[in-house]
């Protein structure tokens, strides 16, 4: 095989440490759907020198660049990536003579490399593709510069372009979201191709594939077991080139014989294979990226605590026969026991949003408790945790008292009760959002009424219905009347706002509660206002009610590819729940209003 | 038609019916001509802005009563842009300063300094100085009350403050030491049953002194609630009858129904659902400390002596960590479940005594 020559570097057998020489070459070794890969093929080949733009979204190390010149090499198109210079030569230490800035750069890269074919190509008839993995900065500040480029290409280009993004939980590096949205992707007629992370399947024959050509390599090398292989797959999560790189991290057999022989020696005396086995995934487990698993994924290990006896070896299998065994159940309290899953772990992977977590631990771990006692203790140590994690202090601290939190949680849930029930995002959120809408509603509707919001809420409004409901308006009688009957607020909320559209436009009508007619004023100004501020709160109630459409995610070993993508969507939205997504929505929705109002 | 609570709010100092001698004080500190910053404070419903809004019409005449609503733009030291809304006449300006946040701190600054910077335009005639009063001082974080010390020393040629809070206990001494405390106590039952019936006849009806007791007593000493109650009475029947029975607002009665279930079944799933209540009121805006009172009354009411201390105790106990913590349901949640695995050990064990 001519192409792995150049990874070798000599006669000696070493691997280059960069991921390239584990690169699939033929479109078969790809770990990308099938269809994904047809999809892109006939796309290119629709698009042989023709002006086309395709956008290839996904998340890290699933193949996107693979595939991309797997493809572009069967149908022989000759790829022309662009990559963001330097300004200045760091080499030499020279600036570049004539200064260009990158934009401009990337302007005449498009131009001259769609048009004018490469004079280097080896075959005349290789079409040209060009590239885009490396985004200037300054499109991402100013995305409506690129757009006008991106015009410009259509009408000059003679060649089609892909642009590959990786998606990413947080908005503001997301380039997909912030180059091409959707009113561009329809102007310019932007194919959009969105690869899912590498399944299960796909990532085991890679791995194998793998496997067999580092035995060619070198005769030396000795085959993975297929729980090495089960435990890469389990801790790359869908990302085929982590997965390959810690293959080829992975110690072989004659080093693990060495820590076999180091712990023969020690006092404990175990079963070898046993030990093995624990040292086997201990092997993995120190040369894998730290084994962050999603959010959800962490709570359900919280919800659902497991135990293992001494010696014991956890494999889905075991856990599930002893189930069906009726074995008894392992707690806290029987001797010798130990996590499964260790809290230290779970506690330093979600230090950083240990509110968010305890939130939505709190929000699910009623359905997981069978008895009010542990329900009790369980609940005051969340009670702590609310108050450590509030409190000022320095970072130990923290952290202490998150581990204990969370091991308080988890010892208190002696059963677990084992249903099925989706992971809910806690409510608090929508419980503050809507107070906050409460809020501007009651200025809205009782302006200058001079009692605070709370006296308002609990002692007037109530009495209103009773009292002067015949000299309400029709919002303020809708309000009231919601009010004195307990009903949703959220839902009338979400309703005021198109209630109060056309109560705004026709401002004349305007009937206010009058306490005195002097003091009753209120400035267009302040309408205005309100309105941005009712906007705002829509799109984190989205993201609530997407969580809410989830999968538990129970802490069994069991297969999680299929629920890989999904968890890590919902990740995003968890993360970015309390106050990015607010934020952007905000700042759209303020533009829209002023649009808006003007027109009115 | 307004609510008689507006209706007949007093509009002068002379015109106050309860705690006379306190409006014959706070006219005379007025007649001086200059006042100390104030602190007024009272049980909810007591009278406290009313009071103060005499005083400022008695310092300024009538044309404070010329209120507008503005929202004024602050920007905070991290940059970020806020907008508060501020009830002002020309020569006051009052503010809640609990809208802000966190960010409470600033907005204080930021107001006080803005109106003492600026002077009257017309001194004759006039006070020269303007008022900032500012309401629920309670929740005022402990960051804003340090920097309102300073600020109120350094502009108080110019500017007053009055602060309104429900009591002391949140406000810290230093602050304290800087204000005269006027105490705004909550009118006696004879006082409301007087205010009532004075009420009630303005309007052309006869209030039964039975009916009065009651809703005196419902409404706790709160006299905006007592008037608000008398007259949902005139409405539910005209004229009034000895037998009414007061309407409650309906959150107090969805917040018994929690407690009823409290008391019905102890288990997971139940807390389930009282979780689902507890946040539905949230929703509604009432404060957790009011729902930690009204659910701990219900309940308690409902125990044995002895579990009672250990009741409150908890409550007590929980209450505080709502203070400490952020996340209000957690303490309320762990409250709950404290009470029903209380409660619950309780009954097994009085069943376990009969045999």
């Amino acid at each position: 095989m001519a192409k792995n020559q150049k990874y070798i570097v000599g006669q000696e057998k070493h691997f280059m440490l960069s991921d390239n020489w584990a690169e699939p070459y033929t479109l078969d070794e790809l770990a990308v759907d099938h269809k994904k890969v047809s999809e892109i093929s006939s796309w290119l080949s629709n698009h042989r020198h023709k002006c086309g733009i395709l956008l290839l979204t996904g998340s890290t190390g699933c193949g996107k660049t693979a595939l991309v010149k797997c493809v572009s090499r069967s149908l022989n198109f000759e790829i022309r990536e662009w990559i963001t210079p330097l300004d200045r030569d760091f080499q030499t230490g020279v600036e570049t003579g004539v200064f260009q800035n990158q934009t401009g750069k990337f302007e005449d890269f498009l131009y001259s490399s769609s048009r004018y074919s490469d004079l280097f190509v080896k075959s005349s008839n290789a079409a040209s593709l060009l590239l885009v993995e490396d985004y200037p900065n300054i499109f991402l500040m100013k995305p409506e510069i690129f757009h006008e480029i991106l015009g410009q290409y259509c009408r000059t280009a003679r060649a089609p372009i892909i642009f590959i993004c990786s998606d990413s939980s947080d908005k503001s590096l997301n380039i997909e979201f912030e180059l091409f949205p959707q009113n561009i992707q329809s102007q310019y007629g932007i194919a959009h191709v969105s690869l899912n992370p590498v399944t299960r399947t796909k990532m085991m024959l890679a791995l194998k594939r793998m496997g067999a050509y580092l035995q060619s390599l070198s005769p030396g090398y000795k085959l993975p077991t297929q729980d090495v292989l089960n435990e890469i797959c389990n801790s790359a999560n869908g990302d085929v080139r982590y997965a390959m790189l810690s293959l080829q991290m992975k110690p072989q057999e004659d080093v693990v014989a060495m820590f076999d022989f180091a712990g023969k020696r020690g006092p404990s005396k175990k079963k070898p294979n046993s030990q093995k086995q624990t040292q086997e995934e201990e092997a993995v487990s120190t040369c894998g990226k730290d084994d962050r698993v999603g959010i959800l994924h962490a709570v359900g290990r919280v919800l659902y605590p497991k135990w293992r006896g001494e010696g014991e070896k956890i494999s889905s299998n075991n856990v599930k026969r002893k189930r069906k065994e009726g074995e008894k159940h392992l707690d806290a309290t029987t001797p010798g026991v130990e996590w499964v899953h260790n809290p230290n772990t779970l506690a330093d992977s979600y230090l950083s949003s240990a509110s968010s977590f305890l939130l939505l631990v709190q929000e699910n771990y009623l359905k997981t408790f069978s008895s009010i006692e542990s329900v009790a203790a369980a609940a005051f140590c969340l009670s702590e945790g609310d108050v450590a994690v509030n409190s000022e202090g320095v970072e130990t601290t923290h952290e202490i008292s998150f581990n204990a939190v969370l091991r308080g949680v988890m010892v208190q849930n002696k059963v677990p009760h084992r249903a099925w029930s989706p992971v809910r995002s806690s409510r608090c959120y929508e419980i503050i959002n809507t107070q906050k809408k409460l809020s501007t509603i009651l200025e809205t509707l009782f302006p200058l009424y001079p009692v605070s919001p709370i006296v308002l809420m609990t002692e007037v409004v109530p009495y209103m219905f009773h009292t002067s409901a015949s000299s309400l308006s029709n919002e303020q009688h809708k309000f009231v009347k919601a009010v004195a009957s307990m009903e949703s607020l959220a839902s009338f909320c979400d309703t005021f706002r198109t209630l109060k559209e056309p109560f705004n436009a026709q401002k004349s009508d305007k009937a206010t509660f009058v306490i005195d007619p002097k003091k009753q004023k209120i400035t267009e100004q302040d309408d205005e206002l309100h309105i941005s501020e009712d906007e705002s709160d829509e799109e984190v109630d989205e993201g609530a009610a997407n969580l809410t459409m989830l999968e538990a995610a129970m802490a069994e070993d069991m297969d999680f590819d299929e629920g890989a993508q999904n968890l890590s969507m919902l990740e995003a939205a968890i993360d970015n729940q309390p106050e990015e997504i607010d934020y952007n929505a905000l700042l759209n929705d303020s533009d829209d209003d002023d649009i808006l109002l003007s027109q009115i | 038609m307004s609510l008689w609570v507006d209706k007949y709010r007093p509009k002068s100092l002379s015109l106050l019916d309860y705690h006379k001698d306190q409006a014959n004080q706070l006219k005379n500190l007025v007649k001086q001509g200059d006042f100390p910053h104030l602190l007024v404070y009272g049980p909810s419903g007591a009278g406290k802005k009313t009071r103060v809004t005499c005083l400022l019409r008695e310092l300024y005449g009538p044309g404070v009563e010329k209120l507008r609503m503005e929202s004024v733009p602050i920007t905070t030291p991290s940059g970020k842009k806020l907008d508060i809304k501020t009830i002002s006449s020309n020569y006051h300006i009052e503010v809640n300063p609990s809208d802000a946040g966190i960010y409470d701190r600033c907005v204080v600054m930021e107001l006080v300094k803005n109106s003492a910077q600026t002077h009257q335009l017309d001194p004759t005639g006039q006070r020269d100085f303007k008022v900032v009063v500012l309401t629920e001082v309670d929740s005022l974080s402990v960051d804003a009350q340090h920097a309102l010390r300073r600020t109120m020393e350094k502009y108080v040629s110019t500017c007053r403050l009055i602060l309104i809070s429900n009591s002391t206990s949140r406000v810290i001494p230093a602050i304290r030491s800087r204000c005269l405390g006027v105490r705004v106590a909550a009118p006696t039952q004879d006082q409301i049953i007087s205010i009532l019936q004075m009420a009630c006849k303005k309007e052309g009806l006869s209030l039964p002194l039975d009916l009065a007791k009651k809703i005196v007593d419902k409404s706790e000493r709160n006299l905006r609630l007592a008037l608000l109650m008398c007259e949902s009475c005139k409405v539910q029947e005209t004229p009034l009858k000895e037998k009414q029975e007061p309407i409650l607002p309906q959150w107090q009665v969805f917040l018994k129904d929690t407690a009823r279930s409290i008391m019905h079944e102890q288990s997971p799933k139940q807390l389930m659902e009282v979780r689902g209540r507890l946040y539905e009121l949230l929703s509604h805006n009432i404060p957790i400390q009011i729902i930690f009172k009204g659910l701990l009354k219900e309940l308690v009411s409902n125990c044995d002596m002895k579990l009672k201390a250990v009741v409150v105790e908890e409550a007590a106990f929980f209450e505080h960590r709502v203070h400490q913590g952020s996340k209000g349901i957690f303490h309320l949640e762990a409250f709950v479940a404290k009470f029903m695995c209380i409660y619950k050990k309780f009954m097994e064990d009085s069943v376990i005594d009969m045999f």
